[in-house]
């Protein structure tokens, strides 16, 4: 992605974005809210087109690079009567694998069994989404990502709404699809984000980009101490205002 | 015959929330009956044609202009019924028979009526079966099926095309103003009872269909308009079974 920007209706939201993503790498980025992040995961799916810039995925635009990425939205309010079953939103997944006018064939109900197998919410195939929880519906959209068999995948706020216990369990699942899987990870929980992931950037309309392969999760921790201990605190937004004048 | 479109049609408006979308094609459609009666054709080929160019207004509306489509469909609504109006007023003579378009009659409809509706159910179940996944993922989550590569415009556009192909089915039997009811009362009553969408679609089908012949009896005893006692028997239903269902829960 090179010197991306991205306009809203005058408003600049992103601002001379230039970022590149390493087969395998698994990328944080934080920032506070409106800082552009779901705007920066969007454009790499080519769902907003920049007004300047160019952005590659796998070598190819994005309209062609998104049939190789799994994407998480933000955990949406959908209505919690939906008529669908965890399977039935995994097999979402397959949607742009199936082609139009057919049918699921065995093999997307395989792939799909396999997702639900490996984010370990196989017995709640036929749970009407509604009456999941928080971290098991995260699951489930994680389940519907993996299905399409992506090389990368992108997750929007994934821990936003669940329990403590619940994030570790799905930051140690992503952690382990991380070794086929490049995975880029937005939010604005930076003490966990930081012990799992190897490169880590912070997103406020710029992008200020810290990563470097050399980098362990033990320097992050070293490197942001600062931020990391203010945001404890809870101010977000003056940490990052604070960094850009840096 | 009308309870497979309204059974199954209901169904997807109710799950993606267009009610009042689907309000407005079958208002829109009172245009072309009016024109029908003006141009001394088939009021209902005039339905058909009103319905569905203002499902795809509606669709390239949505696409190309940033009018809210809560705004879209009141005009919608009214153009269709403003233009209704003039063209049968322009009309020589009385329309005989627009209290049926308006409020349904079932006992009076035409042989050609009863092929158009039977040909335009045929291409209802042809694509809702060939297109069910697409329908379900634009309905739960439209963002994630356009990033999963589903032409989420498109999908949409053909779905509203299907609402006004039930509506012009739906037209003869309770009426334009009433329509609506049938497209959402027995896919609300199934809702109560599955949340498996095809599941809904079954029960919503078989309920309508109890609804209708239940109505048309009703009121051939006491003589009453057949359209109105359809809509008032499902709804003392849905009541009934919305009382039921928080009695026992």
């Amino acid at each position: 992605m090179e010197d991306v920007w991205v306009q809203y209706n005058g408003v600049t939201v992103l601002e001379d974005i230039t970022l590149s993503v390493q087969n395998r790498d698994f990328l944080g980025i934080i920032g506070p809210n409106g800082g552009g992040k779901t705007t920066l995961l969007k454009v790499i799916l080519g769902l907003i087109k920049p007004n300047r810039g160019r952005v590659t995925v796998l070598g190819g635009p994005p309209e062609e690079g998104r049939r190789f990425i799994g994407y998480v939205p933000q955990l949406t309010q959908f209505d919690r009567e939906f008529p669908a079953t965890a399977l039935d939103v995994v097999l979402m997944g397959r949607l742009g694998r199936k082609g139009l006018l057919r049918r699921y064939t065995e093999e997307d109900m395989e792939i799909a069994y396999k997702a639900l197998e490996s984010v370990e919410i196989l017995d709640l195939k036929d749970r009407q989404v509604g009456k999941l929880s928080g971290g098991e519906l995260q699951r489930v959209f994680l389940a519907r990502a993996l299905a399409a068999d992506p090389k990368i995948l992108l997750l929007d706020e994934p821990t936003a709404s669940i329990d403590e216990p619940t994030k570790t369990e799905l930051y140690e699942l992503l952690k382990g699809l991380n070794r086929e899987i490049t995975i880029i990870l937005v939010s604005h929980d930076i003490g966990v984000i930081s012990s799992y992931v190897d490169k880590i950037a912070c997103l406020n309309r710029r992008l200020f980009y810290h990563g470097s392969k050399e980098i362990t999760a033990e320097t992050i921790e070293e490197t942001y101490r600062c931020p990391v201990e203010l945001l404890a605190h809870g101010v977000p937004h003056r940490v990052l205002k604070k960094h850009e004048g840096k | 015959m009308a309870s497979v479109a309204c059974g199954i049609i209901g169904v997807l408006i109710v799950v993606k929330k267009i009610v009042s979308i689907s309000g407005g094609i079958s208002h829109a459609a009172f245009g072309g009956i009016g024109l029908g009666y003006l141009m001394g054709f088939d009021p209902i080929l005039g339905a058909l044609f009103f319905a569905l160019a203002s499902a795809l207004g509606m669709g390239v509306l949505r696409e190309r202009t940033r009018l809210s489509e809560d705004a879209a469909v009141g005009i919608l609504w009214v153009t269709g019924m403003s233009l209704g109006v003039i063209f049968i007023g322009l009309a020589p003579g009385y329309a005989p028979d627009l209290f049926s378009y308006l409020f349904g009659s079932i006992l009076t409809v035409p042989f050609l009526d009863l092929v158009v509706m039977a040909a335009l159910d045929i291409v209802i179940l042809l694509v809702v079966f060939l297109l069910y996944e697409e329908f379900m993922a634009i309905s739960f989550d439209e963002s994630f099926a356009t990033a999963a590569g589903v032409p989420v415009e498109r999908i949409y556009m053909v779905l509203l095309s299907l609402v006004a192909l039930s509506v012009v089915v739906l037209i003869r039997i309770v009426g334009v103003i009433l329509v609506i009811a049938m497209l959402t009362v027995p896919a609300t009553i199934a809702w109560q009872f599955s949340h498996r969408l095809k599941e809904m679609m079954a029960i919503s089908v078989l309920v309508s269909a109890i609804f209708t012949t239940e109505g048309l009896w009703l009121s051939y005893v006491f003589d009453l308009a057949s359209g109105a006692t359809i809509v008032l028997v499902s709804v003392a239903t849905f009541v009934l079974s919305s009382a039921l269902k928080s009695l026992f829960k």
